[in-house]
């Protein structure tokens, strides 16, 4: 599995897209900070903007956006075949691909949080740096197992640029509508919401003031643990159509 | 029956409402080359993607090396090289970095193995050219490269030399003829191309919509179609008759009301020649022919030909 992975790192050689995000990960937080610095609101307010909005939006589009490449990659080049008759079996190809998603999804993650407290310095207002890059580092994490459909969506739609892309747009989209609403739809990453919002917030207080967000907010095992159960169902399907697609 | 690297047993295989391999029995020896020849549409990739598992096996089985291949494939495949239709490659990659990433998944020991194999398909080591500016002809020897990397004893070759120019094609004809004479390589080459498998193969299979019309060694085939008296004559079906009752059980084919040949060529031509002429059948030519690999294909497979 080990050299699965290092030959996953240096198919993605050269993919602009994948440098571009990574770059982006990091350059993302100086917009904000600028903003945050002339509109005088202290750290964790900036912290949070980049939670709700680069986790749970920018994030999940971008690992579909990646989840799509890796996949269609294989497929559009012939090189599934290559690979098939080496043997590779699917579901290796498979775990290495997804290894690879989380593996980019908590390198933005840090990044951001990271590049957000050079940010932070200037305001002056950071604080417990260790937790919140802890915070960070299992949102990650989090994140990436609640888009878990969405690279199920693009094993099934592998032969298709625009559809696995479109399913990852609307699925993150609606999900953080879903959220911003207080729906209680049982979306994987609006559950994730309303389980963390409670560690994301910048004002804990005026949070337990408002009744219905109290209502809404989740316990957080219970939540990771259906995640972690709708994680597992997409990838064993995920496994199943893959070993199945034929080249 | 252990000389067998590749049998198939009634291998048929169905796409929808066609069925694109029907039946099929492939015998491939160990040490020789097996050409599959056969038209676009034949059902070569087909039976090729069969063999190597890329394709679900409607009915009928394949046997690699004596063995059935299901529930064996992590112990047969990685002794087998092979490209079906274009070789598959990462295009962001130069060639060199794509061999080593199957290098490393082939978890193949040689450390030179990937210099080696570009060196013998003519292909530079570390050069910076991606897959993506490749010709078609580089494309297929970094192929054929990947093919070999791993020294495997069996090569599945799927119109190998497609794209290649003339040059290219008798580099990797001598290539492939030293694999299989000097180090025992068992390959199995497809094309539509008859002339290249004439200069190539140790065996012939020839497919035909789907079927295996013909199965033998080349030198056989040769034998079989070496030459024929061609007789143009008034009336092929009382020559067929006269034929018959002079000389019982002589081999010959009626092609048109007044052309026929004989394969026979130890019978006694000027007896036959004066049989026709006594029952008053026009004799207007005989001539003995060579037939060619070409008019065989065309016979077989009911009048099409192949180039
Ligand atoms: N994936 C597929 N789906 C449906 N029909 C196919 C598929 N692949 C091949 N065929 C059909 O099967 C027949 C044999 O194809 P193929 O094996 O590729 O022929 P060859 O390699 O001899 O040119 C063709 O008629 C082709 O149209
Ligand atoms: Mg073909």
């Amino acid at each position: 599995m080990l050299k699965m992975l290092e030959a996953e790192f240096k198919k993605i050689k050269r993919q602009k897209f994948i440098l571009l995000t990574v770059l982006a990960a990091c350059l993302f937080p100086i917009p904000l900070t600028i903003v945050i610095v002339h509109s005088k609101l202290n750290y964790d307010t900036l912290l949070m903007f980049v939670m709700e909005f680069g986790f749970f939006l920018v994030l999940p589009i971008v690992l579909g956006i990646i989840a799509s490449i890796l996949f269609r990659m294989e497929n559009e080049n012939g090189t599934l075949k290559t690979l098939s008759v080496i043997p590779v079996p699917r579901w290796k190809l498979l775990g290495a691909k997804v290894i690879i998603i989380y593996i980019l999804a908590i390198f933005y993650g840090v990044a951001a949080i990271g590049a957000t407290m050079i940010g932070g310095l200037f305001t002056g207002t950071i604080s417990d740096i260790p937790l919140k890059l802890a915070i960070s580092l299992s949102m990650s994490v989090l994140i990436a197992t609640a888009s878990l459909p969405m690279i199920a969506a693009a094993v099934v739609f592998q032969k298709n640029f625009i559809l696995p892309i479109l399913c990852s747009v609307i699925y993150a989209v609606a999900s953080f509508a879903f959220s911003v609403m207080l729906l209680k739809v049982p979306a994987p990453l609006t559950l994730l919401f309303r389980c963390s919002l409670p560690f994301i917030t910048a004002n804990p207080e005026r949070m337990e003031m408002v009744e219905n967000v109290q209502n809404w907010v989740l316990p957080v095992f219970p939540c990771i643990l259906s995640l972690i159960g709708m994680g597992t169902v997409c990838m064993v399907l995920s496994a199943y159509i893959y070993r199945k697609q034929e080249v | 029956m252990n000389d067998l690297v590749i049998r198939t047993e009634n291998l048929t295989k169905v796409y929808g409402e066609q069925e694109a391999v029907k039946s099929v029995n492939v015998h491939v020896k160990k040490g020789r080359i097996y050409g599959l020849l056969g038209r676009n549409g034949a059902g070569k990739t087909t039976i090729m993607k069969m063999v190597l598992g890329l394709t679900s096996i409607t009915s009928g089985e394949v046997q690699l090396f004596g063995k059935n291949i299901r529930g064996q494939e992590k112990r047969i495949y990685p002794r087998i090289g092979a490209i079906i239709e274009t070789p598959g490659f990462y295009p962001n990659l130069t060639g060199t970095e794509n061999l080593e990433i199957f290098a490393k998944l082939r978890g193949t020991s040689r450390p030179d193995a990937v210099k080696n194999a570009l060196e013998v398909v003519g292909l530079p080591y570390k050069d910076k050219k991606l897959f993506s500016k490749y010709s078609l002809g580089m494309k297929q020897r970094l192929g054929i490269a990947n093919a070999i990397m791993h020294d495997p004893e069996l090569l599945i070759l799927d119109e190998p030399i497609n794209g290649l120019d003339p040059i290219g094609i008798a580099e990797i004809r001598k290539f492939l003829q030293d694999l299989s004479k000097e180090r025992g390589k068992t390959i199995l080459i497809s094309s539509h191309i008859l002339s290249e498998i004439d200069l190539l193969a140790d065996d012939i299979g020839i497919i035909h919509e789907g079927n295996l019309l013909e199965e033998s060694s080349m030198d056989e085939l040769r034998k079989k179609n070496q030459k024929y008296v061609l007789f143009r004559v008034s009336s092929t079906a009382t020559a067929a008759r006269i034929l018959e009752q002079k000389c019982g059980g002589v081999k010959y084919r009626i092609e048109d009301d007044n052309v026929m040949r004989i394969y026979d060529m130890d019978i006694d031509l000027s007896m036959v020649n004066q049989a026709f002429i006594t029952n008053n059948i026009g004799v207007y030519e005989s001539s003995v022919c060579d037939e060619s690999l070409e008019d065989y294909f065309k016979e077989i497979t009911g009048g099409v030909g192949i180039a």
